[in-house]
C-alpha cells in the first residue's frame, strides 16, 4: 500500500456550529493507486463532499480536520501550510466542482481563467499560455475553441461550462482529479458526454481521479474501485466488480437495492433517513435501519475491517483476481471473492455472508390498465415565452424570436392512469404540465378536461379536481406557515363544512407522516418529509388529477423510493390519475404505466412503460435509454452518446427537431417534419418509423420520394454533428 | 411602545401575528425568530445599537408620560425643567449643569433628554406609516405585474427623482409647521422606499413554488398577496425600516434646524442644534450635546439594520446543513 498516489488515514472532520462541534467524517481511510479511479459513493449527509474538501484544504472556516493525515505522493497535506497547499492544488490535485457557474468567475473570459491557471503554476509566456488553452479547450472536445476562448461563462451551456472547469482542472497536468458530483446538474445525454470525456481524459494522462457521486450507475460505469460512505464513515470498500456484485455491508446491499433500474426488477424500500451528524446512534451507525441488526450492533462502531473470504464455502476462489469477479457473479455456484482491497465495516460479516444487489421480486407485468375515459386531453398545445417584454423591444422590429417551450403537443391522460412525461432541461415538459393546470397561459392549442375545453370548466372546480405537486422541497411550502395552516387553508377553501382538525390529521397520516407534524415549520423537516406535506396539500381538496413535477429529483436514493411507493399507493388507493414529470428514466419506468418523451417541446414517442423501455422506436429515446448509468457493473455498456446539446428553443431547426443530434438522420429529416403517427407499439415522431405507416394509410403527404434507408443516413449525419454546437 | 419595538420585537410579533393564530394549539413563538434572534446577538455592534436605541427609546418614553400627564414634576423634582430660564445664560458644563445652559439660560442636559421624545416619535410613527403604505402598493405591484406595476412604480420613480428633504419640506411648507404634519410628510416621503423594496423582494418571492400551489388550489388574489407573499418579504422590509428610522431622526433634526419642524418651546435636538450654532466658537456645548445625541442614535439605528441583515440573511440557513 505504500505506493499509492493519495493514502487518507483516519481523516475526521469536525464542524463548529451553535450547538457546539459536530464530527462530518470520521475514521475516513481510502488509497488511490495512481491510474485508479475512485469512486466515493453516499447519499446526501453521508459526508462524502466533506472528504473531498478535507483533502483539498478547502473546509469552510468553522472546519477542521480533526485527526488522521492525507498523504499525496509521499507528503502529508493537513500539515502544509495555505500557500503551500496552493503550489500543491492544480499542479498535483485538481478538483472539479458541481455547480460549474459558481465556480467560474462571471466577469473574465474563459480564456483568462484558463490561462490564469497556466500562469500561476507554469514559466510560460502570456502567447503561449493562451495556445495552451486553446489546446486544452479542444481536448475537453469544445468545438471551436478559437471563438469560446473568449466568451463569457454566461454564454455557454451548463456541459460547456462543466468542460471547461475540466480543462482548468487538468491545465498542470496534476496526478490526481477530484470530481465531484460533476454530472449531477447535467442532463442525461450531456452527462454521458462528460463521462465520455473524463474516463477518456483520464486514461490518456494516467491521471488518478476520485469521482464523488450519489449515483450508483456513474460509479459502476466510469469506477474501478469504490468506497461506500454512510453517516460520515467508509461502511464498505473494493473493486466495483466486486462490492456493487456481492455486497457485503447491509447499507451497500440496501442502497443497490433501493435505486430504481431500467432493468426489470421492482426496486425495494430502504425505510428511514440519514441521520443528521451529532444525531448518529451509538455503534454502527446504520443500526436503526438495518435488517441484521442486533444487540452487538449498538456497542461500538464497526471498524472497517478486511472482509475476509472465510464464511465463504468454497474456499478455492480465494485467490481469484479481482476482474474475474463479474463472471463469478453471473454463474451459478459464486466463489469466494478476493479478499485483496475489500472492507466491511460492519460487526456482524462473518454471519451475514455476501448479500444480493438486485431485489428478487421482478416487475409485475404491469397489465395497462384498464383504460377508463379521458379525462385530460391536450390537442396542439402551444406555449410560447417571449423575450419582448420591455416597450422598447416591442417598438423595434425583428428582436428575438419567441421561445417555443411546448411546440403543437398531442397528449391524452386516462382515468387510473400514470402517465410518465420524460425529457431533459429545455424539453417543455414542465411548462406542458404547468399548461394543465393552467398555472401558465396557453398561446395556441386546446385542453380539455372531462370533454369540456378548459375555458368551459368552472374555476372551482377545475381547482378541487387537478392538483400539482412540486418539485423542490424548500419552495413549494411557505416558510411562514405551519404544516397545519398550509393544509387548514387548502382544506376550508374547498370544503368549509368538515371538521378540519380532523382532516388535517387523516391527510398526514395518508401520507405517512406524524399528525402532531402539523405544528412544524417547513424548516424544521427532512426534505422527504416536505415533499410528503406537499402531496398532503395537494390531496387536501380530493382531487381527481395530480400532475407531479420531479417530485423526487432533489431527495436521496432511499427517500425517493419511499416517496414513489407513497404516490403509486396513493393514486391506487383513491383511484387517482398522475402525469408524473421527470428527467429520469429509472423513475419513470418504476412509476409510470405509459410514457410520454418530449424533445425540444415535442413529444416524440409515446407508448407503455413496458414496450417503450423494452425496444424504443425514437432515436431520441434510444440515446436515451443507453446513456442512463446502470448500477449493475456487469451490464454491458453499449451507449449511445449524441453528440451537441438541445438547439436553441428559440431557433428550432428545420424539419425534424431532433436532427441536429439523431445518429440516424437521413437527408429528408432536414426538410420533412415528422408527425406523431400511431404504429402498433405506440405513436412515434420519426420518418423512419413513418415509411410503413406511409404505406399502409396512403397518407403520402408526409414524405414523397421513398427514401433509402440508412445509406442515405451516413451524409445526413455527417451534416448533422457538423452543425451540432 | 417597548424599547424593542424597531428591532426583534417588532421581527417576532410580525411573525407571530401571521403564523400562530390560527395554530393555538401551541403557542410556542416561530424558531425563526429565535433563530434570527441567535444570529443578530452574535453581532455584537447589533447589540450594542439595540442597547443605545432602547435607551434613547426609554428616555423618549419618560419626557412623553412626564410632559404630556404629568406637567414636568417627575423631571423638576429630581432635575431642572427643560423649560424655565432660571439660570444664568451660556454656562458651560459644571457640577449642576452637566451639559451647560442655553442662551436662555435651560438647562442643556434637560432639554436634550426632552428632545428624544420627539426624534423618536417622529421616527417611529412616520416610518410606520411609510412602510404600511408603501410595502402592501409594492407587494401587490411586485405580484401582480403589468398596468398595475408600471402606475406604481412610475409614480415611485417619480417621488425618489426628488431629495428626501427637499420634498419633506415641500409637504411641510405646505401643511403647516406641526409634529402630525412632520409626521406625516416624513410618512409620504419614505413610501417609495418600501415600495421598491416591497415590490423587488415580491418578485421573486412570487417565483416560489407554494405562490403557484396557491394558485393551483384556487386562493384569492387578496390571499395570496396578504398571506402567502407579504409576509415572506418582512425580512428585508424590517432591515430598511431601521435604516430609514436614523433617516428619520436626521431628516426630522434637519426640518427643526431650518425652523420648519416642531415649534419652540417644545425641545428638539435639530432646533438645539440650530440655536447654538451661533455660538459655536463662545458655547459650543449648546450644539455639541443634541448633535451627540443626533449621531449616537443614528448610528443605533444603523447598527441595528446592519446586525438585522446579517441575521436575516438566507445564508445563514448554511449553518443548519453545518
Ligand atoms: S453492524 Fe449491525 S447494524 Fe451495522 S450494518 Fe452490520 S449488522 Fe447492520
Ligand atoms: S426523423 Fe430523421 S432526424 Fe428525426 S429522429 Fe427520425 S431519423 Fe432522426
Amino acid at each position: 500500500m505504500t505506493d499509492a498516489l493519495l493514502s487518507v488515514r483516519d481523516l475526521t472532520t469536525e464542524f463548529a456550529t451553535p450547538n457546539g462541534s459536530i464530527r462530518a467524517i470520521e475514521d475516513v481511510s481510502f488509497d488511490v493507486e495512481s491510474g485508479e479511479k475512485l469512486g466515493i459513493v453516499g447519499e446526501s449527509g453521508s459526508g462524502k463532499s466533506v472528504t473531498a474538501r478535507s483533502i483539498m484544504g478547502l473546509l469552510d472556516e468553522n472546519g477542521r480536520i480533526a485527526n488522521g493525515s492525507v498523504e499525496l505522493g509521499g507528503h502529508d497535506l493537513t500539515s502544509l501550510s495555505e500557500r503551500e497547499l496552493t503550489d500543491v492544488r492544480g499542479t498535483e490535485v485538481a478538483m472539479i466542482f458541481q455547480d460549474p457557474m459558481s465556480s467560474l468567475t462571471p466577469v473574465l473570459t474563459v480564456g483568462t481563467q484558463i490561462t490564469e491557471t497556466i500562469l500561476e503554476h507554469r514559466d510560460v509566456t502570456k502567447a503561449e499560455a493562451r495556445e495552451q488553452a486553446i489546446d486544452l479547450l479542444e481536448q475537453v472536445r469544445i468545438p471551436d475553441p478559437e471563438s469560446v476562448i473568449d466568451t463569457y461563462p454566461h454564454q455557454l451551456s451548463g456541459g460547456q461550462r462543466q468542460r471547461v472547469l475540466i480543462a482548468i482542472a487538468i491545465s498542470c497536468d496534476p496526478d490526481l482529479l477530484i470530481a465531484d458530483e460533476p454530472t449531477t446538474a447535467l442532463d442525461v445525454t450531456i452527462e454521458a458526454q462528460i463521462l465520455d470525456l473524463l474516463e477518456d481524459l483520464v486514461s490518456d494522462r494516467e491521471t488518478s481521479l476520485v469521482q464523488i457521486t450519489h449515483d450508483l450507475g456513474v460509479v459502476a460505469e466510469t469506477c474501478d474501485r469504490v468506497a461506500v460512505m454512510y453517516a460520515g464513515r467508509v461502511v464498505e470498500q473494493g473493486p466495483v466488480s466486486e462490492v456493487f456484485v456481492e455486497p457485503r455491508h447491509p447499507y451497500t446491499a440496501g442502497l443497490l437495492r433501493s435505486t430504481p433500474r431500467i432493468a426489470d426488477v421492482e426496486p425495494e424500500l430502504l425505510a428511514g433517513n440519514v441521520p443528521d451528524p451529532g444525531e448518529r446512534p451509538v455503534g454502527c451507525n446504520f443500526a436503526p435501519r438495518c435488517p441484521h441488526s442486533t444487540d452487538d450492533c449498538h456497542v461500538d462502531d464497526p471498524p472497517l475491517e478486511p472482509a475476509g473470504a472465510a464464511s465463504r464455502p468454497s474456499a478455492e476462489g480465494r485467490d481469484a483476481a479481482p476482474a474475474e469477479g463479474r463472471e463469478v457473479a453471473s454463474g451459478e455456484g459464486r466463489e469466494a471473492a478476493s479478499a485483496e482491497g475489500r472492507e466491511v465495516a460492519c460487526v456482524r460479516t462473518d454471519d451475514i455472508g455476501t448479500l444480493e444487489p438486485i431485489p428478487e421480486a421482478k416487475r409485475e407485468q404491469t397489465a395497462t390498465p384498464e383504460v377508463g375515459p379521458t379525462i385530460v386531453e391536450g390537442e396542439r398545445v402551444e406555449k410560447d415565452f417571449s423575450s419582448a417584454d420591455s416597450l422598447l423591444d416591442r417598438l423595434l422590429p425583428g428582436g428575438e424570436p419567441p421561445v417555443r417551450a411546448v411546440d403543437g403537443v398531442d397528449l391524452s391522460l386516462a382515468e387510473g392512469e400514470t402517465l410518465g412525461l420524460v425529457g431533459e432541461s429545455g424539453s417543455g415538459k414542465t411548462t406542458l404540465g404547468r399548461l394543465l393546470l393552467e398555472l401558465t397561459d396557453r398561446t395556441g392549442g386546446e385542453i380539455r378536461f372531462d370533454g369540456r375545453p378548459l375555458a368551459e370548466v368552472p374555476e372551482q372546480e377545475l381547482r378541487s379536481r387537478i392538483q400539482f405537486v412540486f418539485q423542490d422541497p424548500n419552495s413549494s411550502l411557505n416558510p411562514r406557515q405551519t404544516v397545519g395552516k398550509i393544509l387548514r387553508f387548502a382544506i376550508k377553501k374547498h370544503d368549509a363544512a368538515t371538521d378540519v382538525d380532523d382532516r388535517i390529521a387523516e391527510l398526514l397520516t395518508e401520507v405517512g407522516l406524524d399528525p402532531e407534524t402539523r405544528h412544524d415549520y417547513p424548516h424544521q423537516l427532512s426534505g422527504g418529509q416536505k415533499q410528503r406535506v406537499g402531496v398532503a396539500r395537494a390531496l387536501a381538496v380530493d382531487p381527481d388529477v395530480i400532475v407531479a413535477d420531479e417530485p423526487t429529483s432533489a431527495l436521496d436514493v432511499s427517500v425517493q423510493g419511499q416517496l414513489l411507493d407513497l404516490l403509486d399507493d396513493i393514486k391506487r388507493e383513491r383511484g387517482l390519475s398522475m402525469v408524473f414529470i421527470s428527467h429520469d428514466l429509472s423513475v419513470i419506468r418504476h412509476i409510470a404505466d405509459r410514457v410520454a418523451v418530449m424533445y425540444l417541446g415535442r413529444i416524440v414517442e409515446v407508448g407503455d412503460t413496458r414496450g417503450l423501455f423494452g425496444a424504443p422506436q425514437h432515436p431520441y429515446t434510444e440515446a436515451l435509454l443507453s446513456a442512463v448509468p446502470d448500477p449493475d457493473p456487469g451490464a454491458e455498456v453499449d451507449r449511445i452518446v449524441l453528440d451537441g446539446e438541445i438547439p436553441d428553443p428559440k431557433r428550432p431547426p428545420e424539419g425534424c427537431n431532433f436532427v441536429t443530434r439523431c445518429p440516424e438522420a437521413m437527408a429528408e429529416c432536414e426538410s420533412h417534419d415528422p408527425e406523431l403517427v400511431a404504429n402498433d407499439d405506440g405513436e412515434v415522431a420519426c420518418l423512419l418509423h413513418h415509411d410503413v405507416v406511409r404505406g399502409e394509410s396512403a397518407d403520402g403527404a408526409t414524405v414523397s420520394d421513398g427514401p433509402p434507408e440508412s445509406e442515405a443516413g451516413d451524409a445526413a449525419r455527417a451534416d448533422g454533428s457538423g452543425d451540432s454546437v | 411602545m417597548s424599547g424593542e419595538n424597531p428591532t426583534g420585537g417588532s421581527a417576532g410579533t410580525d411573525d407571530s401575528a401571521g403564523q400562530t393564530a390560527d395554530e393555538s394549539t401551541k403557542p410556542e413563538s416561530p424558531t425563526g425568530f429565535r433563530r434570527t434572534w441567535r444570529g443578530f446577538r452574535a453581532h455584537g455592534l447589533a447589540v450594542a445599537g439595540l442597547v443605545v436605541v432602547s435607551v434613547v427609546t426609554l428616555v423618549g418614553i419618560f419626557s412623553y408620560v412626564d410632559d404630556a400627564f404629568l406637567g414636568n414634576s417627575l423631571i423638576t423634582s429630581v432635575y431642572y425643567s427643560p423649560f424655565a430660564p432660571e439660570f444664568m445664560p451660556l454656562q458651560g458644563p459644571s457640577m449642576a449643569h452637566p451639559f451647560g445652559t442655553d442662551t436662555l439660560g435651560r438647562d442643556v442636559l434637560a432639554r436634550t433628554i426632552y428632545g428624544a421624545k420627539v426624534s423618536i416619535q417622529v421616527a417611529l410613527t412616520a416610518v410606520l406609516v411609510a412602510a404600511s403604505l408603501g410595502s402592501p402598493l409594492g407587494v401587490v405591484a411586485g405580484y401582480l405585474g403589468g398596468t398595475v406595476e408600471t402606475v406604481v412604480m412610475r409614480t415611485v420613480d417619480v417621488m425618489l427623482g426628488f431629495p428626501a428633504l427637499v420634498l419633506a419640506i415641500g409637504l411641510v411648507a405646505a401643511l403647516g409647521f406641526n409634529l402630525t404634519n412632520v409626521i406625516i410628510a416624513l410618512g409620504i416621503v419614505y413610501v417609495p422606499q418600501f415600495a421598491r423594496i416591497a415590490r423587488s423582494t415580491a418578485l421573486s418571492v412570487s417565483n416560489e413554488e407554494y405562490v403557484d400551489a396557491a394558485k393551483a388550489l384556487g386562493y384569492s388574489t387578496p390571499h395570496i398577496v396578504f398571506r402567502e407573499v407579504l409576509p415572506n418579504c418582512i425580512s428585508p422590509l424590517l432591515v430598511q425600516a431601521s435604516l430609514l428610522m436614523a433617516f428619520a431622526i436626521i431628516a426630522e433634526a434637519s426640518l427643526s434646524f431650518l425652523g420648519l419642524g416642531v415649534q419652540p418651546p417644545t425641545p428638539t435636538w435639530g432646533q438645539m442644534v440650530s440655536d447654538g450654532s451661533g455660538y459655536l466658537t463662545s458655547a459650543p456645548w449648546i450644539s455639541l450635546f443634541p448633535g451627540a445625541a443626533i449621531f449616537v442614535t443614528v448610528l443605533g439605528f444603523n447598527l441595528i439594520g446592519d446586525g438585522l441583515r446579517d441575521a436575516l440573511d438566507p445564508r445563514e440557513s448554511a449553518e443548519r446543513r453545518f
